[in-house]
């Protein structure tokens, strides 16, 4: 009720607010669509800006923008990566329409404006967004382009595990990153057990990551946000791709559906099971798959409507039976059926309206499901003198997080130099966080049949709002004031706690732009995973009674200068205190008694701060981007490392990264990247001892005590066009080759000891290394 | 060509897993402090008796290395300081004193060239139950042969969390000793929760029965039908220390894989290494 009041007086507030504005409103306003000129798909974070002022807005996910300026003569410059800069010189007053067409550059084509502006133009901190063909150009392991693996050489994001497409955001844990897909979180850690994300790269549209303090509008996680938006096809033309490599094959096909109508649709699977035969009683099957669909249909000039549906699944599977007798001479025949599988199925409508040229709105409904389950089934025929007795037994693990997402966004023209965006978010979660099926009959005759831990089933409701309030003036300076009410109910419990999130920037003399930030954010939904990289087994949960809501607070300092020949400078500081922040002493075969996870889960505080250097180019016939990070995360957690602090399990000191993409001629092109970083640290025992029960155990209470040697690796592409395709679309036919970790650097990706054997106990610590020298192959048709 | 490509993978994924090796960790980068290792479980039905040895570096040969020099006292509630001798028959420290049910003690131990340590501990108070009992032919096993069951209650008190640990042997006439039964049984809390002991004995908590009266079911297995087998049936009332400590046992056995974090076994010797902790014992004999 409570919060219902709160809910009811903000909107209200708001609503006088722009009635307030509304009598004020003066000047003259532009507004409009940015789209491809090519594909007419909508262009996210366009910036639109006047070339006689600081006076710059970014275009919304939709491609609307809305830019209030002096009625008068002006030159509007509109500049996006990837896109060649358009300028409108006109006499505005009033509201004027104005929908703008962006040319793409041509592969190798270069334009100074778009750089210098958009550096100058974004309004975001801590935020970086690659372009898609960035992300499929970058060298990757097993010819697979993985967003989540692109950002692990960005500035404060750091992978995990080699070769897993885990991202720990400025000292946080996994678990606190917000993955988005066409605006609905996605939960699942991917496929391969965390070696591809759950993203297509080939259905990929758009990707915005952000690393540090979050506008408001993000909320419901303490860590990084991935914004995923999904290819919509083109309106003039279709297209398709079809690639191969060791992993698996890609089919993508877009294009128009009548006049207002694109679609894209596309398939992943794996191969290699399909060249074995998957009958008889002895087979073994791992596949993957992901299906991606969308649809988008302008309504009418004002709104428009998209629909996005996913699936991605992984099947593990192995069966096999033997038979013998035994001593009573009957004769014993047993099957065993074993199978793991997990999924991702997610789905979201929007519809998007311009009320009127100085509001715009978004509506979204959105599901979003994972789930495991894996479990084995056993079979047993004993023949004896008597006939055959059968007994089927099978037990099965199962667990699931259900989302019903509902957010309504709203983006409002106040006045001349100020804007408003507020909008409300509402989630049922549907929480499994474990059962256990276990049944069995004799002869027909049910022995037992019982599911365990159904008493955590359970339903969460997690809402949100928001509002930002965005000033502007005409020497460069921009306040993003807002915060956001966040609620948390699960179990019987709530919690409700405010988040201010407040983001400056200051454009400077000299075309260098400043930025400054701080926010709050909270989590209420954790995931029961290991530090070391998460399983699809690893349950969601949510705060309750024992285990309190995560919290960052964030403080963000940061520079951004546009550079010569298309480069730009970023520079940021930050520190970030993370309170709640889970651990988990191991991660043994977990029960389902009630609440299992508070006695698994640990929670305490840490901090995280450091200093992150990145230079870009995004465009051209070289594109390249490098960082240089500092950085320091600790945790200190009460029951853990005899409650002493000790660094988080992914800190890494110091970290270089660097990817460059160049055509060697008209046909090939190379794609290097290097990455040389600290060690992280790892707990290795100091000595071992006998227990009580009389076991010689090792001795581990001190957590991550040894830091492992310096991590260097470089991957290198090579791509070359076979034949050239019709048309100015990119088609043709492409063969290519990446090797992984080229030079064979030995990096350890774990630490352990073991007994030598027949050495009256003696052990020996060992750092073992994969993937060192991976080659792979692949070949692509375009069309 | 289908064999080809068969072949292909295989070689492909053969590579990648051949390339990766191991290398010896440099140790010297960690500390590697000898501490003292207390292992002190102790009841109210014998005597006080332990073992006090030392942590050694993982490449020695010799894993338990006892410290004989210790000068090692029990404190009771009245602060009284009751020292214990080292016995070198036993090579454990001891003392003539049966600790009670419901009264804490603490432990002082200071040995050269080791900092000195300190833990204490409750026994908790006795535990209400009733006398197990024994059934013939009860189940049946996944071969066809009769099973028994023991029925063991234990009724809990509400007013605190309790931890208990169950341990059954029967009298092999054959060797003329007792000899531990490992414990199975279908229920719910022991197949979730419980933690199987290497010498075959669970510890559970009471977290599923608070307050209530429980009867566990235990299976014997096929062997005992028509023998008139004997059991021994240690029921204790566990602190939570003790408790603690076999759970972390328990998932330093469970956290072999890869993705499991190494678990630290559960310690209260504040500078040292062990448990020092105590239980109230039941005993019960049934034919």
């Amino acid at each position: 009720m409570k919060l219902t009041k709160v809910v009811a007086f903000s909107y209200l507030s708001i609503a006088f607010l722009i009635y307030q504005n509304q009598l004020k409103a003066t000047g003259s306003t532009i507004y409009g669509w940015i789209t491809d000129a090519k594909t007419g798909q909508s262009i996210h974070n366009a910036v639109v800006g006047d070339s006689m002022t600081y006076q710059t807005t970014n275009s919304n996910k939709f491609g609307y923008y809305s830019l209030t300026l002096s009625s008068g003569k002006h030159k509007i410059m509109i500049a996006a990566h990837g896109y060649r800069a358009a300028e409108i010189k006109a006499q505005f007053t009033g509201y004027n329409l104005e929908n703008i067409q962006l040319e793409p550059l041509e592969e190798g084509e270069e334009d100074p404006i778009t750089a210098w502006l958009y550096a100058l133009g974004n309004n975001n901190i801590s935020h970086i967004a690659p372009t898609a063909e960035q992300i499929r150009n970058m060298p990757a392991l097993a010819c697979e382009p993985d967003i989540l693996r692109f950002a692990q050489f960005l500035p404060g994001m750091m992978g995990g595990t080699e070769g897993l497409s885990g991202l720990f955001v400025r000292g946080s844990n996994a678990d606190q990153n917000l993955l988005l897909m066409d605006n609905a979180p996605i939960y699942g850690l991917g496929h391969v057990f965390g070696v591809l994300s759950p993203f297509n790269s080939e259905q990929v549209k758009d990707v915005h990551l952000y690393r540090g303090v979050l506008p408001a509008r993000f909320g419901g996680r303490a860590g990084g946000v991935i914004d995923v938006t999904m290819n919509e096809g083109s309106n003039s033309d279709f297209k398709g791709s079809y690639s191969i490599n060791l992993l698996d094959f890609n089919f993508n096909f877009s294009g128009p559906m009548g006049k207002k109508t694109t679609f894209s649709a596309g398939i992943r699977r794996s191969w290699i099971d399909l060249l074995f035969p998957q009958d008889g009683e002895n087979t073994f099957d791992y596949n993957f798959h992901d299906l991606n669909f969308k649809l988008f249909h302008k309504i009418d000039d004002n709104s428009s409507l998209t629909f996005n549906i996913y699936n991605g699944r992984d099947l593990f599977a192995l069966k096999f039976s033997d038979s013998d007798k035994d001593s009573f001479n009957r004769l014993i025949n047993r099957k065993f059926d074993f199978s793991t599988r997990w999924q991702n199925t997610l789905t979201s409508v929007q519809y998007q309206r311009k009320f009127s040229p100085a509001l715009f709105a978004n509506f979204m409904l959105g599901y979003s499901k994972f789930s495991y389950r894996s479990g084995i089934k056993f079979n047993i025929d004993i023949t004896d003198t008597t006939g055959i007795n059968k007994r089927e037994s099978s037990v099965f693990a199962a667990n699931a997080i259900t989302d019903f997402i509902n957010k309504n966004d709203f983006e409002y023209k106040l006045h001349n130099n100020s804007k408003l965006r507020f909008g409300s978010e509402f989630t049922v979660h549907g929480y499994k966080p474990g059962t256990e099926e276990l049944k069995g009959t004799t002869n027909g005759v049910v022995s037992i049949d019982t599911t365990t831990g159904v008493i955590n089933k359970g339903i969460g409701v997690e809402s949100g709002l928001y509002a930002e309030y965005e000033y502007k003036n005409d020497r460069g300076l921009l306040i993003n004031f807002g915060g956001r009410i966040w609620q948390f109910y699960a179990f019987e419990k709530n919690f409700i706690r405010m988040e201010p999130r407040i983001i400056l920037r200051k454009i400077l003399q000299k075309n260098a732009v400043i930025r400054a930030a701080f926010g709050i954010h909270n989590q209420g939904v954790n995931q029961l995973s290991s530090i070391n990289g998460s399983l699809p087994r690893d349950v969601w949960f949510p705060a309750g009674e024992k285990i309190q809501p995560q919290q960052t607070i964030q403080g963000t300092l940061g520079l951004t200068k546009p550079l010569k020949n298309n480069f730009e400078f970023n520079a940021e500081v930050y520190y970030k205190r993370l309170k709640g922040v889970t651990d988990i002493a191991s991660l043994d075969e977990y029960s389902n008694s009630p609440k299992f996870w508070e006695q698994l889960v640990y929670q305490g505080n840490g901090n995280a701060y450091g200093l992150e250097m990145f230079v870009i180019k995004k465009t051209g016939k070289i594109t390249m981007m490098a960082s240089y990070t500092y950085s320091f995360s600790d945790r200190k957690i009460e029951g853990i490392n005899l409650d002493r602090k000790y660094f988080f399990r992914w800190d890494r000191r110091h970290s270089i990264s660097g990817m460059c993409h160049f055509y060697l001629n008209q046909r090939t092109q190379v794609s290097l990247s290097l990455v040389i970083m600290s060690g992280n640290p790892v707990t290795v025992p100091t000595s071992k001892y006998v227990t009580a029960d009389g076991r010689i155990v090792l001795d581990y209470s001190t957590k991550n005590n040894y830091r492992m040697p310096l991590y260097n690796r470089s991957d290198i592409t090579v791509t070359r066009k076979m034949r050239f395709g019709s048309g100015d679309n990119g088609g043709g036919q492409y063969i290519g080759f990446n090797i992984y970790n080229w030079y064979g650097r030995f990096n350890p990706f774990s630490v352990t000891a073991v007994e030598i054997e027949q050495s009256g106990g003696k052990f020996e610590v060992k750092e073992r290394a994969l993937l060192r020298f991976v080659p792979t192959g692949f070949y692509c048709i375009k069309f | 060509m289908k064999k080809n490509l068969n072949k292909l993978g295989v070689a492909l994924f053969s590579f990648a897993i051949l390339s990766s090796c191991e290398r010896d960790a440099d140790l010297s980068k960690i500390n590697t402090e000898q501490r003292l290792v207390v292992n002190a479980l102790i009841n109210n039905r014998e005597s006080l008796s332990f073992q006090l040895t030392k942590s050694v570096a993982l490449t020695e040969e010799n894993n338990i290395q006892n410290v004989t020099n210790a000068q090692v006292y029990l404190i009771d509630e009245a602060d009284n300081r009751m020292k214990l001798n080292y016995n070198p028959l036993t090579e454990r420290y001891v003392l003539g004193f049966v600790p009670l049910a419901g009264r804490s003690y603490s432990l002082l131990i200071a040995a050269p060239g080791f900092q000195q340590i300190e833990s204490k501990t409750i026994l908790p108070g006795a535990g209400l139950s009733n006398k197990p009992t024994w059934k013939d032919s009860t189940a049946w096993d996944k071969d066809g042969f009769p099973l028994g069951s023991l029925f063991i209650p234990i009724n809990d008190d509400a007013s605190r969390e309790n931890y208990y640990r169950v341990s059954i042997n029967y009298w092999n006439s054959t060797s003329a000793e007792w000899v531990p039964l490992k414990i199975s049984s279908s229920d719910p809390i022991i197949v979730e929760d419980a933690i199987q002991n290497k010498d075959g004995s669970i510890v559970i908590n009471d977290e599923q029965f608070n307050g209530k009266f429980k009867t566990f079911n235990f299976q014997t297995p096929f062997g005992f039908t028509g023998q008139n087998p004997k059991f021994l049936i240690k029921t204790e009332n566990l602190s939570k220390e003790y408790y603690d400590y076999f759970r972390s046992l328990d998932r330093y056995t469970e956290a072999s894989g890869f993705f499991d974090e190494p678990t630290a076994v559960f310690t209260n010797i504040r500078n040292g290494l062990g448990i020092f902790a105590g239980s109230t014992v039941r005993l019960d004999t049934i034919k």
